[in-house]
C-alpha cells in the first residue's frame, strides 16, 4: 500500500517529541535552575534575570538534538569590556565546578557546561550559558538589546568583538507560529539525520520565510513540499538575505558560504525528485521515525541484512 | 616556394643520405639587420620521426636568445599539415615570428627552464638522479654529503639506466652533520645509501644562460676553496670503497630553491690536482679541479609540486590521513587512484591473501604470487609515489574490533580507531562491519562504496547512516542476486562476475565526484551511479 505522506510526517514528529525523553529533560532543567542560582548568588545586582533560550525555549527541539541555553544579562556597567565579561562567567563557572567532573569549555558566544554521563542516560546533560551584556545603562528592562560577546574569530568578527542581538525577539518571532515550527522540526530532523551542517538558524527563518502568507493545503506533506520548493529555488539566490529578528542589521545567510548554499540548493533538489519518483522509499529516508519511540510498528530488528550475497567489492 | 621577408641564398644541396641543406635569409626590418639560417630538411619531412623535427633552422650566433639550442638550431614545435607545401610555409612562418618576437623585440618568457644538459652514457651507462626540496634550506657555500639510494636499473638506446634516488645532505659546513632530508617517503629513506659530494655553487654553471657548462675551467671558480678541499677529502676515505661518487652542484633558481645537476667522478680518473699554496713550514696543499670534460649525469627534480605537477587532487585533500579497509578490486583501484592523485598518507587493511584469481580485477599482479593483499598493495603504493606515506593494518584489527564490539555496547573505544583518520573508505562489503563502523560516530567521515553483481551499479555512501543509504539503494535497484555467479572450484563462496574496466571505470567515475564532493567543488550527498548503452549516470540522494 502507498505510504500516506501526511500520516508518515506526523509519525516522524510525533516519535521526536521532546516528552519521550521528559525524565532528561527534567535533569536538564534541574541543571539549568542550579547554574541560574549559582550565577545570581554571585553576581548579584550586575546583572538582570536570567532566561532560558534554544531550541527547548523555541519549540523547535527534537529528541535526538536539542539545545537548552541560559542567557545571563548583564549590566553595562558591570564590565570594561565584553572579553572581560565572558572570561568573568567562564573563570566563575570554572571555579565552582573544580573538581566535580563538570566539563567548562569555551564557545564561539557561549560557555558550554556538560555535566557527568548518569548511568541510564546515553548522553550526558549539556546547557549553554550566553552571557549579554546590555547597550548602555538600563537600556536592557526597555529594548531587551545585548551584545554578545565572540569568543573566537567567527563570521569575519575577530576575538572579544561583539555582535548585538535580542533574544527575546528571536523566540517571540517564532512564538504561535505552529505550522512553521513542524516544519522546523522536520528539517531539523532531516538534518541531524543526515549529519548536515546547516545552521539551525537559518533554517528556522527561511522556513518561516517560506511559509509567509502560505494559503495552501494544510497538510505537513503539502506545507513540507512547499517549502522545500521555496528554499531550492530561493537559497542558492545570492540576494536572498535573512535579517535577524533581534538585530535587522545581521543578516543570517551571510554565515552561508557559496557551497554552502550550492549543496543546501542540491539537497533540496534532490529530496524532490527522488521523493516525487518514489515516495514509498524515499520519504521514510529522508525523514526517519524515531524507531525507539514508534508504537505503531513493529522493529525489523534481528533480520539478517543483506538477506543474499548481493553487494561485492 | 617563398614566403614574404624570407628568400634563398644560393642553391640547396642534397646529400647522399637525402637531407637538404641549403642557407635563407629573414629579414628583420631592420636596416643591414637580416639574419642568415642554415637549413636541413631531413627525406621525411613533412613526417617528424623519432621525436625530431624535419626541418631544422641553424644560427650559432644566436645561441644566447631564447630556444636556440647548442648547436644553433631553432627549438620549435610547429603546427603539423598534410602536405609538405603547406608544412613548409608554416614553418618559415614560426622562423620569421621567432625573429620578430625574440630577435627584433627582445622579449625573454617569463617561465624558468632549467639548463640543457645533454644526456649520453658514461662508461657505457646513463646515470640518473632524482632528488626533491629538503625541508631545511641550505647554507651559502655549503657543502657535505649526499646519501642516495639506488632504485631499479633501466634500459636506454640498448645501454643500462642506473637510476638513483637522493635521500639527503649532511652540510659538514657551519654545523658537524646537519641533515637535510629529501622530502620523500620513509620508505626511500630506508633504502640502502650510497655516498656523494655536494656543494652549493657560487652561481649557476651555465653557457649563454642556457646550457651547462662543458668542462672543469669553466665551473672551477664557482666553487670555494672549502669545498674543494672537502672532496679531495671525501675521495681520501671513500677511495677503496667506491669507483665512483656523484658531485652534486646546486645553484638556486628564481622563485626559490636549490636545482642540483650531478657530475660523475671516477676514482681512476678523478679531475682533481693538488695545489700548493706557500713555502716550506707555511706551505699548505689545497685541491683545485685539472682541465678536462665534465660527465653530467641526468638529474630530475621529484619534489612534490613537480611529480604532480601535471595533474593531481587538491592539495588539501591530497594531505588528508586516510584509511581504505578492504582491498579487493574496489579498494585496490581506489588506493592506487587516490596514489597516483597525490595522497600523502593511506593505510589499507585486508584480512585476505591474493590469489592468481584476483589479478584479472584488481590492482595487483600476478609476479608476486600468493601473498597478503595489504604487503603487496603497500609496496606497489609505495613504488608509484615517492611523496606517500604507506601501513598496513594487521589483519588480526578485524578480530580485536569485532570481538570488543560483541562484547561492549559503548563503542567509543572502537571510534577512536577509525578517528585517527580523516577519511575511511570502507570497500570490505562486511555488512557488518558497515554497521559497527555506523553505530561507532566516529569523526572520520566514511565513504562506503560498494557494486552490483556485473558491476551494473556503484553504490557510494556517506557517513552518518551509512547502512540505511546501502539498504536503501539496493532495494532500490533490486538487481537478481543469485544468477550468473563466478563459482571457483573448491570451497569458496561464489563471487560477483566483472571485469576490471567493468568495475575501474565505475570507480574513477565514483572518485572523481568524491574528490570534487570533499573538496567542496561539489555538494557532498550519498549517490549510485547507473550504466546504460552510453552512459554513466549519478543518482544523488
Amino acid at each position: 500500500m502507498a505510504i500516506d505522506k501526511n500520516n508518515h510526517l506526523r509519525e516522524v514528529l510525533d516519535t521526536h517529541k521532546m516528552h519521550h525523553v521528559q525524565d532528561f529533560v527534567n535533569k536538564v532543567k534541574n541543571r539549568r535552575e542550579e547554574i541560574k542560582v549559582k550565577m545570581h548568588n554571585h553576581f548579584g545586582n550586575s546583572k538582570y534575570s536570567s532566561f532560558g533560550s534554544g531550541s527547548f525555549a523555541k519549540h523547535t527541539a527534537i529528541n535526538v538534538k536539542f539545545d537548552f541555553d541560559l542567557v545571563e544579562p548583564f549590566k553595562h556597567s558591570a564590565f570594561n569590556t565584553l572579553q572581560e565579561m565572558f572570561d568573568s562567567v567562564y573563570d566563575f563557572l570554572a571555579e565552582e565546578y573544580k573538581n566535580t567532573g563538570v566539563t567548562i569549555r569555551k564557545q564561539k558566544v557561549s560557555i558550554g557546561v556538560s555535566f557527568p554521563i548518569e548511568e541510564g542516560d546515553e548522553k550526558p546533560v549539556e546547557l549553554d550559558v550566553v552571557p549579554g551584556r546590555e547597550l548602555n545603562d538600563e537600556n536592557y528592562p526597555e529594548s531587551h538589546d545585548l551584545n554578545l560577546c565572540f569568543n573566537e574569530d567567527h563570521w569575519g568578527f575577530k576575538k572579544g568583538s561583539s555582535q548585538k542581538t535580542n533574544i527575546q525577539k528571536q523566540i517571540s518571532h517564532i512564538a504561535g507560529k505552529t505550522s512553521e515550527r513542524e516544519i522546523i522540526r522536520l528539517l531539523k530532523i532531516w538534518k541531524k539525520q543526515k549529519g548536515k551542517n546547516y545552521k539551525s538558524f537559518v533554517i528556522e527563518l527561511a522556513v518561516i520565510r517560506a511559509l509567509d502568507g502560505y494559503k495552501g493545503d494544510s497538510g505537513l506533506w503539502p506545507r513540507l513540499k512547499y517549502t522545500v520548493e521555496y528554499l531550492r529555488d530561493h537559497i542558492e539566490d545570492t540576494s536572498f538575505h535573512l535579517y535577524d529578528p533581534g538585530n535587522s542589521n545581521n543578516d543570517v545567510m551571510a554565515t552561508m558560504d557559496s557551497y554552502d548554499r550550492f549543496s543546501f540548493k542540491t539537497d533540496m533538489e534532490s529530496m524532490l525528485v527522488n521523493i516525487d519518483s518514489d515516495p514509498d522509499i524515499y520519504l521514510p529516508f529522508y525523514f526517519k521515525v524515531n524507531e525507539k519511540y514508534s508504537g505503531y510498528k513493529e522493529k525489523d530488528t534481528g533480520s539478517p541484512y543483506p538477506s543474499s550475497p548481493k553487494r561485492f567489492g | 616556394m617563398t614566403t614574404e621577408g624570407v628568400r634563398l641564398v644560393g642553391d640547396f644541396s642534397i646529400n647522399k643520405d637525402g637531407l637538404l641543406s641549403g642557407r635563407i635569409v629573414v629579414d628583420t626590418g631592420k636596416e643591414g639587420g637580416e639574419l642568415i639560417w642554415n637549413v636541413e630538411i631531413s627525406p621525411n619531412y613533412p613526417f617528424k620521426a623519432m621525436g625530431v623535427e624535419p626541418i631544422q633552422f641553424l644560427n650559432k650566433n644566436l645561441l644566447d636568445y631564447p630556444h636556440i639550442m647548442e648547436n644553433g638550431n631553432l627549438c620549435m614545435h610547429p603546427a603539423e599539415y598534410e602536405d609538405e607545401d603547406s608544412q613548409f610555409v608554416n614553418d618559415l612562418e614560426q622562423l620569421k615570428e621567432w625573429v620578430e618576437k625574440y630577435y627584433v623585440r627582445g622579449e625573454k618568457d617569463a617561465h624558468y627552464e632549467h639548463l640543457v644538459v645533454n644526456h649520453y652514457p658514461i662508461r657505457d651507462v646513463y646515470y640518473t638522479f632524482c632528488f626533491a626540496e629538503t625541508q631545511d634550506d641550505f647554507s651559502d657555500g655549503d657543502y657535505g654529503r649526499v646519501h642516495y639510494a639506488a632504485l631499479l636499473n633501466g634500459q636506454k638506446n640498448e645501454k643500462q639506466v642506473a637510476n638513483f634516488v637522493v635521500q639527503k645532505f649532511v652540510s659538514v659546513k657551519d654545523v658537524r652533520k646537519k641533515e637535510l632530508l629529501c622530502m620523500i617517503s620513509r620508505a626511500y629513506q630506508k633504502l640502502p645509501s650510497n655516498l656523494g659530494v655536494f656543494c652549493l655553487l657560487k652561481n649557476v654553471p651555465s653557457l649563454h644562460n642556457k646550457f651547462i657548462v662543458k668542462d672543469y675551467d669553466s665551473i672551477k671558480n664557482l666553487f670555494s676553496q672549502s669545498q674543494k678541499d672537502y672532496i679531495h677529502r671525501f675521495v681520501q676515505s671513500t677511495i677503496r670503497k667506491n669507483n665512483c661518487f656523484p658531485l652534486f652542484c646546486g645553484y638556486r633558481i628564481p622563485g626559490g630553491g636549490v636545482h642540483w645537476q650531478a657530475m660523475m667522478l671516477f676514482m681512476d680518473d678523478l679531475p682533481l690536482v693538488p695545489i700548493r699554496e706557500g713555502t716550506s713550514k707555511n706551505r699548505i696543499w689545497h685541491t683545485d679541479f685539472k682541465s678536462g670534460l665534465i660527465q653530467w649525469a641526468e638529474t630530475e627534480d621529484i619534489s612534490y609540486k613537480y611529480f604532480f605537477g601535471r595533474g593531481a587532487m587538491p592539495e588539501n585533500l591530497a594531505n588528508k590521513k586516510v584509511l581504505i579497509m578492504g582491498i579487493g578490486a574496489i579498494g585496490s583501484i581506489v588506493a592506487e587512484t587516490l596514489t597516483r592523485c597525490g595522497a600523502k598518507d593511506i593505510t589499507i587493511s585486508d584480512i585476505d591473501l591474493k590469489n592468481p584469481g584476483n589479478v584479472c580485477r584488481s590492482a595487483y599482479s600476478f609476479f608476486t604470487g600468493i601473498t597478503e593483499k595489504s604487503s603487496e598493495l603497500e609496496g606497489l603504493l609505495t613504488q608509484i609515489s615517492p611523496h606517500i606515506e604507506c601501513a598496513s593494518l594487521k589483519s588480526v584489527v578485524d578480530l580485536v574490533v569485532k570481538t570488543y564490539a560483541a562484547k561492549h555496547d559503548d563503542k567509543r573505544i572502537i571510534a577512536q580507531l577509525y578517528d585517527e583518520y580523516d577519511i575511511v573508505y570502507d570497500c570490505t562489503t562486511d555488512n557488518q562491519l558497515m554497521r559497527l563502523v555506523d553505530s561507532t560516530g566516529t569523526t572520520a567521515q566514511v565513504i562506503n562504496i560498494s557494486i552490483t553483481n556485473h558491476a551494473q551499479d556503484l553504490i557510494c555512501a556517506f557517513s552518518p547512516n551509512v547502512t540505511e543509504t546501502v539498504e536503501l539503494v539496493y532495494n532500490l535497484l533490486n538487481r537478481d542476486t543469485e544468477a550468473d555467479m563466478y563459482n571457483p572450484t573448491g570451497c569458496w563462496n561464489p563471487t560477483f562476475k566483472a571485469s576490471y574496466n567493468d568495475i575501474s571505470c565505475k570507480v574513477q567515475f565514483a572518485l572523481k565526484h568524491v574528490v570534487k564532493m570533499l573538496s567542496r567543488q561539489e555538494p557532498m550527498s550519498n549517490f549510485y551511479v547507473t550504466e546504460d548503452d552510453l552512459n554513466l549516470t549519478i543518482h544523488r540522494l
